[in-house]
């Protein structure tokens, strides 16, 4: 190093010291909870499979008319909140995902299929709300799906 | 302005700046900067980047990529160089070098104390799972193993369906055949960031840490096409090869990969 060390400032410290504090965090938070390792500033990207892409978030919607849909995670993907919970699946964010699906409404894409899409003001809403969040486990060549959490609302 | 306040100014545009009204602040000021580069040399500039960064990684936290916090200590290196070392452009270049380079280390290092202390990970299932499974390793996969195209598919579709519906279990196919590379790439991934960890801690053989740096970002950056990553590594890759006696050429080496990342960005798993 060219530098004369005597007078640089010791703040070079600081940015490596904030790094270290929210690294030791982040880990004790993706080992004692479910705070995934890929995300918070923990450097464990490419470290483990509990990841985002390995949480799969299951809404399943009821209609007046009687009919239940399960309804494509796709449709939620735009939606911060969907991150945050694929992320750090916990309760309060899942209730919070929860009241941002009760105010969505939604209509058939076409004719006989199954498949439900979000709309802005047309279309109904859903009577009741079943969320559910599994982990995708792989082990030994195969992927299993483990419940990690789940919420039902209905409307009053 | 110089080649390093450039590059972090495109860091910032291209790879930092969040979704919404943040974004909109952040290209704001970025492109202000570019256009009037007086206004980049500021320390103030750099601390509204850092809190806007700050701010971004607040809002959405847990779900914020690693890279987007080095970016905002990259930036808060910057603020706190121009403030303490008050236009002195050695005193500067001093101190971004030493910053970046424990920034490096640091990142290294809890990267691999990250795959350490996950038992899916030093058992090579995390890659046996990932060349079968990611897109971004598709290319990867089909040309250094014995799997065919028509196995990633059957896995791709295997798995969508498991995602899209109340399906409890799935089986993957091509285990055997893609072991070897998993357990290969496994002890690589971590021995290299050890080795570049430690390198720039200790700091004393600055070619051959650089050498490793560029290995690394080469190798990783060509398959896992993180782009954010790979250009925040070139602005402290060269913030702290700037100081250190290296060829020149061998210096231009990041600006260049810089650019070059773009390449890299593009998704070859969808061309075959």
């Amino acid at each position: 190093m060219t530098a004369k060390k005597s007078k640089l400032s010791p703040l070079y410290y600081l940015p490596v010291l904030i790094l270290v504090i929210v690294a030791v965090f982040q880990l004790a938070m993706s080992n004692f909870s479910d705070l995934s390792p890929w995300k918070g500033g923990g450097f464990g990207m490419f470290s483990s499979l509990k990841n985002p892409g390995m949480r799969r978030v299951h809404v399943r919607l009821n209609f007046t008319d009687g009919q239940e849909k399960l309804v494509s995670s796709k449709q939620f993907s735009k939606m911060a909140v969907y991150d945050q919970l694929r992320s750090f699946p916990k309760e309060a964010k899942l209730l919070e995902f929860l009241e941002e699906i009760k105010l969505l409404k939604w209509k058939h894409r076409h004719g006989d299929s199954d498949e439900y899409l979000r709309i802005n003001s047309l279309g109904q809403s859903a009577v009741a709300i079943e969320v559910e969040i599994n982990e995708l486990i792989y082990e030994k060549g195969k992927v299993r799906a483990e419940k990690i959490l789940s919420h039902k609302w209905r409307a009053k | 302005m110089t080649m390093l306040l450039r590059m972090s100014l495109l860091l910032a545009l291209l790879a930092a700046a969040p979704r919404g009204h943040v974004a909109a602040a952040f290209h704001c000021l970025v492109l202000l900067a570019l256009f009037f580069p007086k206004f980049g040399k500021h320390q103030d500039f750099w601390l509204a980047l850092t809190s806007l960064q700050g701010f971004a990684i607040f809002y959405s936290w847990g779900s914020s990529d690693n890279h987007k916090y080095l970016i905002a200590y990259w930036f808060f290196t910057l603020y706190l160089a121009l403030l303490a070392t008050k236009q002195n452009k050695d005193l500067f270049k001093d101190f971004c070098a030493q910053s970046a380079r424990y920034l490096i280390a640091g990142s290294m290092l809890f990267a691999v104390l990250a795959k350490a202390i996950h038992p899916e990970y030093m058992n090579g299932d995390f890659f046996r799972f990932t060349l079968l499974m990611d897109g971004r390793f598709k290319v990867f996969t089909i040309l250094l193993t014995e799997v065919d195209k028509s196995v990633l598919e059957a896995n791709a579709a295997a798995m969508k369906l498991m995602r899209d519906s109340q399906q409890s279990e799935m089986l993957l196919q091509g285990l055997a055949e893609v072991n070897a590379l998993a357990l290969f790439l496994t002890w690589w991934t971590i021995l290299i960031e050890a080795i570049i960890g430690v390198l720039f801690l200790w700091n004393k053989k600055p070619l051959f840490s650089h050498l490793c740096l560029m290995v690394f970002m080469i190798t990783t950056y060509s398959v896992a096409t993180v782009t954010g990553f790979s250009l925040v590594l070139c602005c402290l890759g060269y913030a702290h090869a700037q100081r250190q006696d290296l060829p020149d050429k061998m210096k231009l080496f990041y600006p260049c990969f810089f650019a070059f990342t773009f390449v890299l960005g593009l998704s070859f798993g969808e061309i075959i």
